[in-house]
């Protein structure tokens, strides 16, 4: 081969690489989290090992043992995600989906992954995200701001338990947030399973993490592919504190919150 | 080792080729539509009928806030899904231009790019939002709502207060379910969010009309949300002893034809759809 031809082959791979990875989702193949970057060839051998039995060999959560867990495996071909830092109808960040594998989801099948590397974690994000074409079309929206935490008072408890009343949460979750709310025979999740809203009375952990600001941005971005829509367009930041403040109180061992709290990332980014 | 350059050239050759027909497919796709002047334009007018016996659609009990949901004093709820006029006219069908690919500017219908939950009622039931656009929804209702969307735009939006409009973008084409969350099971709507201009939503009287249209020719569609229940889902809530079905709608069903639309003129088209 001579320079020139060299030459050519170089200039039209530096032209067309960037085309080349867009247009066939290459990115897609791919995960990043700070320095972390996953691969989607490594995480499809790891998903076949702990992920498949529920999840499915094709993602979409009918692996053989979804018949016996409640609520259903997530169904990765649609591309919704409850714990997201994401607005509503955006897809997750890569960082989110890594918490989600780490932390596990509270009150369902699915288990902190924690003894795996956070490099096996990043591989696993890097394929799951191949199961929905979303990742390949779209951009994750800014992630939902998290406001500096405003302090707990009796009266930021008061003004929480009136946001709680005006925002009518207590629908699905009922008057003393024990999930027991009027609406809560008729909620399904996206794949019309029945789903039951959250108990705040059964512990200090929710769905998608266990600190303030966890559940700040819960109420804030809503959990895609359930009934929880996102509060974002409704209350100013400090009445989402005042309401974070109101349902602390709600849970069996509220006092006990403080010394817990702040754990949250360690064990997610441990 | 002449062969071996060969096949590599081959090779470079075919690669370059499939990376510019995908990133073509692709840019294309991503606009197929080109807004033009448009000129000597004719219109389409028709309208949907419904042919042979009418199918009774169930109607659900209203089981939650009767004071706001229930006006009338009625007991159940129709769902909207099948309306037709004593001569035969289909209201909320979508007619539209398949393979237009270009024309004039986005004009839809404003009242189709604004939901009201009014009555626990989604108004109007068939919404028509061009791609990238908002669509602003309020509720008149002082009770809790939910607009759960899923398909082509997924978006969960609560509405506490009333009558506060919250833009909810609808960034991807194709068809999009409305549900409430909050207990209305029987509140439901599509949104249908399109690339181009020409998309027409029947009147109560099945007429539908569309103007400006290039002369050319093209296939015409009449798209129904579909209105059988396909399934329900029944749910005992132990609290209250209230059993509550959720219903799950069957698929969209469409009809297509060929129209010729010249200069000036006015092409009639006629659809006729039936259970089968």
């Amino acid at each position: 081969m001579t320079w020139r031809r060299i030459r050519i082959l170089l200039v039209a791979t530096v032209i067309l690489w960037p085309s080349l990875l867009s247009c066939s989702g290459a990115f897609a193949q791919q995960s990043k989290i700070g320095n972390l970057t996953g691969q989607a060839k490594r995480g499809k051998e790891l998903y076949g090992r702990y992920c498949v039995g529920c999840h499915g060999p094709r993602g979409d959560g009918e692996g053989e043992n979804a018949a016996y867990v409640d609520p259903k495996p997530r169904d990765f071909t649609m591309g919704l995600f409850k714990c997201r830092s994401t607005p509503s109808g955006s897809i997750p960040l890569d960082s989110d989906l890594f918490d989600t594998v780490g932390r596990g989801v509270d009150t369902t099948g699915m288990p902190r992954w924690f003894p795996l590397t956070p490099q096996e974690r990043a591989d696993l994000v890097a394929y799951v995200k191949t199961f929905s074409g979303r990742f390949v079309e779209e951009k994750p929206d800014k992630p939902v701001d998290i406001a500096s935490e405003t302090p707990v008072t009796p009266e930021s408890i008061q003004r929480g338990s009136e946001v709680y009343q005006s925002l009518k949460c207590s629908e699905c979750h009922g008057e003393k947030g024990r999930g027991d709310g009027p609406s809560v025979s008729s909620l399904r999740d996206s794949k019309e399973n029945p789903i039951v809203p959250y108990d705040f009375t059964i512990g200090t952990r929710f769905k998608c993490g266990e600190s303030d600001r966890d559940l700040y941005r819960i109420f804030m971005t809503g959990l895609d592919g359930t009934p929880m829509p996102s509060y974002v367009n409704w209350v100013t930041p400090a009445q989402a504190w005042d309401l974070v403040h109101y349902l602390r109180t709600l849970q069996a061992d509220y006092g006990e919150k403080s010394k817990t709290a702040d754990h949250k990332g360690l064990i997610a980014r441990r | 080792m002449g062969i071996f350059i060969k096949n590599r050239r081959a090779i470079f050759g075919l690669v370059l080729c499939l990376a510019a027909v995908s990133c073509a497919g692709r840019a294309a796709a991503q606009s197929d539509y080109t807004t033009i002047t448009v000129g000597d334009a004719g219109t389409i007018s028709g309208t949907v009928r419904w042919a042979g016996p009418i199918p009774k659609i169930p109607r659900l009990p209203i089981t939650k806030n009767a004071e706001v949901c229930n006006p009338d004093g009625e007991k159940t709820r129709d769902l909207e899904r099948l309306l037709v006029d004593a001569d035969g006219g289909v209201a909320n069908t979508v007619v539209y231009l398949k393979n237009i690919t270009q024309g004039k500017a986005m004009d839809l219908p404003e009242a189709r790019q604004h939901l009201d939950q009014k009555s626990c009622r989604y108004i109007p039931h068939i919404l028509l939002v061009a791609q990238g656009a908002d669509l602003q929804v309020k509720s008149s209702d002082a009770i809790l709502h939910t607009v759960h969307m899923a398909g082509a735009v997924s978006n969960n939006i609560p509405f506490p207060f009333q009558n506060q409009y919250i833009p909810i973008a609808m960034r991807r084409s194709g068809v999009v379910d409305l549900k409430c969350n909050a207990g209305h099971v029987w509140m439901n709507a599509e949104a249908l969010v399109v690339k181009n201009p020409y998309y027409a939503v029947t009147d109560d009287h099945g007429f539908f009309k569309l103007t400006d249209v290039p002369p050319g020719e093209y296939e015409i569609e009449a798209w129904h949300e579909g209105w059988r229940i396909a399934s329900e889902q029944k749910v005992l809530d132990v609290g209250s002893q209230v059993e509550v079905s959720r219903p799950v709608y069957s698929a969209p069903v469409t009809w297509a034809k060929k129209v010729v639309v010249r200069k000036g003129q006015t092409s009639d088209v006629q659809f006729s759809i039936s259970e089968n």
